[in-house]
C-alpha cells in the first residue's frame, strides 16, 4: 500500500491526522532501531536555510546522509541571489527545485514554506517559517514523548516559559489535543499562551490550567516542557525577577514522578541549571538527537511509496 | 419573473424620498448598518460617475436597521459578488432593468477569497513577495463570527480585523 505521505508537502501540523502522526512515529522508531541507507539512494535534497538554524539544518543534513541521499543548499541567505541581488523567493524556489528531488526550507517570514510548496515541482518540507510552523520539531517532540512514556494518549504535560511566541509549544499543544492531553501552563502574564490556542483547546475539550510556579506542576506531570524566556523582551529588572521564577534547578525535582522527563527545544540558556543535566529526568539532549530520526522518517515517507 | 422594483422592496417604497429608484443597475439591500460606506470604498464607487443613492440606518424588519445602496449601470461579477459577501454576508442583491427587478438573490459567505484583502500579519510572506496573492479561507465560529484564515501564514483573524487592516473600518 502506498503510504499517504508519499510525494506530499510537509508544511503544517494542522494537516496531520492521527494516522499520519502514528505512521511517522512508527517509522522514526524503526529507523532508530534499524538504520536504512537505501531510502534516499540516488536522491538529491535541497536544504535551503534563508535564516540560520544550526541544529535543525545539521539534523536534516544528517538524516539525508544517513538515508543515503545527497544535499545541496545554503546555511543562510546572505550569499544567495535572493539575499544579494533581490531575486524573489518564488524564482529561487522554482530554480532550486528544478535541480532537486525534494526541498527543505527554513525562512523568517510566515507562510514562506506554503508559498514554496505552491510553486515547487517537488515535495517541500517546512523547517520553520517565522513564528508559524515547525512540523519536524513537533514530530521529534511527539516521538520523544512516545519513546519515554510508551504512549501519546492522556499525557500530562506542563509548558513553561515563553508560551506567547514559542511556536514549538503551540504546535505541540495542537498535536497533543488529538490525544486527550492534560496541559499545565506556567508563564509570566506577558508571555501567556495566546487566546486562539486556548480557544482551540476548549473546542477539543482539552483540560488545561494556568499556574504561577514550576513547583506546583512538577509532581503532577509526565512531561515538563521548558522553553527560553527571551531576555530582549523585558527590561533588566523584570527579566531578573522572571528568570528566578522560571528557572528549573535540580533541587526542584525531588517530588517528580518516576516517569517524568524534562524536554526543551534548545538552545538552553540558563532556564535549566547545569546540575539538572545529570538528573535521570533530563531528556533534552536525547530529544535533540531524536530530531535526526523524526526527520529521517519524514524524508523517507515523502520520498518512498513503501518502506 | 419581472416585478416592479418598489413593490418588490417595501422598504424602498416607504423611503422613496430617501432612496429613489434607478432605471438600470443594482440595489444592494439588507446591508448591516455601517457597512455601506465600506462597500463604496472597497469597490471605489465614489471615484466613478455612476448615479449612487445610499441609505444609512433605515428601518428593517429583519435587521432592526440596515443600509442600502442603489447604483446605476453596475452589475457585479461572480468574484465581486464574493467580495461583497465578506462585507455584507446577509445582503440581498436586486438587479434592475428598466425600473423592474429582473433578478434577486441573497449573498452567501464564500469559502475563500483571493486577492481581495491584505493579510494583517506584518510578517506574512505576502507582504514580501508580489507573486504571493493573499488568500483567506472563510468560516464562522460557534457564535456566528466570520473568521478568515490566511492560506500562507495560517493566522486566523476575525473579519473586522482584516477589514480594519485594509482601511475598511466599520
Amino acid at each position: 500500500m502506498i503510504n499517504p505521505l508519499f510525494q506530499t508537502d510537509i508544511i503544517s501540523v494542522s494537516e496531520f491526522s492521527k494516522e499520519h502522526i502514528e505512521l511517522i512515529l512508527k517509522t522514526a522508531q524503526e529507523l532508530k532501531q534499524q538504520p536504512r541507507h537505501d531510502l534516499l539512494q540516488g536522491k538529491l535534497i535541497g536544504v535551503t536555510f534563508f535564516e540560520g538554524s544550526t541544529r535543525t539544518r545539521l539534523s536534516f543534513e544528517t538524516a539525508i546522509h544517513r538515508l543515503g541521499g545527497q544535499v545541496i543548499g545554503f546555511p543562510d541567505a546572505s550569499n544567495t541571489s535572493l539575499g544579494k541581488k533581490g531575486e524573489t523567493l518564488i524564482d529561487s524556489i522554482k530554480i532550486i527545485t528544478s535541480y532537486t528531488d525534494a526541498l527543505v526550507i527554513r525562512h523568517p517570514k510566515e507562510g514562506a514554506a506554503r508559498l514554496a510548496a505552491d510553486v515547487a515541482s517537488v515535495p517541500v518540507i517546512n523547517a520553520g517559517d517565522g513564528a508559524n510552523q515547525h512540523p519536524s520539531q513537533t514530530m521529534l517532540d511527539l516521538f520523544t514523548i512516545y519513546e519515554t512514556q510508551g504512549r501519546l494518549e492522556e499525557i500530562k504535560i506542563a509548558f513553561v516559559g515563553d508560551l506567547k511566541y514559542g511556536r514549538t509549544v503551540h504546535s505541540l499543544a495542537e498535536a497533543l489535543s488529538m490525544y486527550h492531553a492534560k496541559i499545565y501552563l506556567v508563564s509570566p502574564d506577558s508571555l501567556a499562551m495566546p487566546q486562539y490556542i486556548l480557544d482551540h483547546l476548549k473546542e477539543k475539550n482539552i483540560e488545561f490550567s494556568v499556574h504561577e510556579t514550576l513547583e506546583e506542576v512538577i509532581p503532577e506531570v509526565d512531561i515538563l516542557y521548558m522553553t527560553r524566556v527571551q531576555k530582549e523582551r523585558f527590561d533588566e529588572t523584570e527579566y531578573q525577577h522572571l528568570r528566578s521564577k522560571y528557572v528549573l534547578t535540580n533541587a526542584m525535582l525531588t517530588d517528580a514522578k518516576e516517569n517524568m522527563k524534562i524536554l526543551h527545544p534548545l538552545p538552553r540558556i540558563d532556564e535549566i541549571t547545569l546540575d539538572v543535566d545529570q538528573n535521570p529526568h533530563a531528556y533534552y539532549f536525547k530529544q535533540a538527537a531524536n530530531g535526526v530520526y523524526a526527520r529521517e522518517a519524514l524524508l523517507a515517507l515523502v520520498m518512498n511509496k513503501e518502506i | 419573473m419581472s416585478v416592479n422594483q418598489d413593490s418588490q422592496d417595501n422598504q424602498v417604497s416607504k423611503n422613496k424620498l430617501l432612496v429613489e429608484a434607478i432605471a438600470n443597475g443594482t440595489v444592494i439591500d439588507h446591508i448591516a448598518p455601517g457597512q455601506a460606506i465600506n462597500i463604496l470604498r472597497m469597490f471605489k464607487f465614489l471615484g466613478k460617475h455612476n448615479h449612487i443613492t445610499v441609505g444609512f440606518n433605515l428601518r428593517s424588519g429583519n435587521l432592526g436597521s440596515k443600509d442600502i445602496i442603489k447604483i446605476s449601470d453596475v452589475t457585479f461579477s461572480p468574484s465581486q459578488t464574493q467580495q461583497l459577501a465578506i462585507l455584507a454576508p446577509n445582503a440581498t442583491i436586486n438587479l434592475i432593468e428598466d425600473y423592474k427587478v429582473v433578478d434577486k438573490y441573497n449573498l452567501r459567505l464564500p469559502h475563500e477569497t483571493v486577492g481581495d484583502f491584505k493579510c494583517p500579519n506584518s510578517n506574512c510572506i505576502t507582504h514580501q513577495e508580489a507573486g504571493a496573492t493573499p488568500r483567506f479561507k472563510i468560516s464562522r465560529d460557534g457564535h456566528g463570527q466570520v473568521l478568515m484564515r490566511c492560506h500562507y501564514c495560517e493566522r486566523v483573524f476575525e473579519r473586522e480585523v482584516v477589514l480594519k487592516f485594509n482601511g475598511l473600518d466599520e
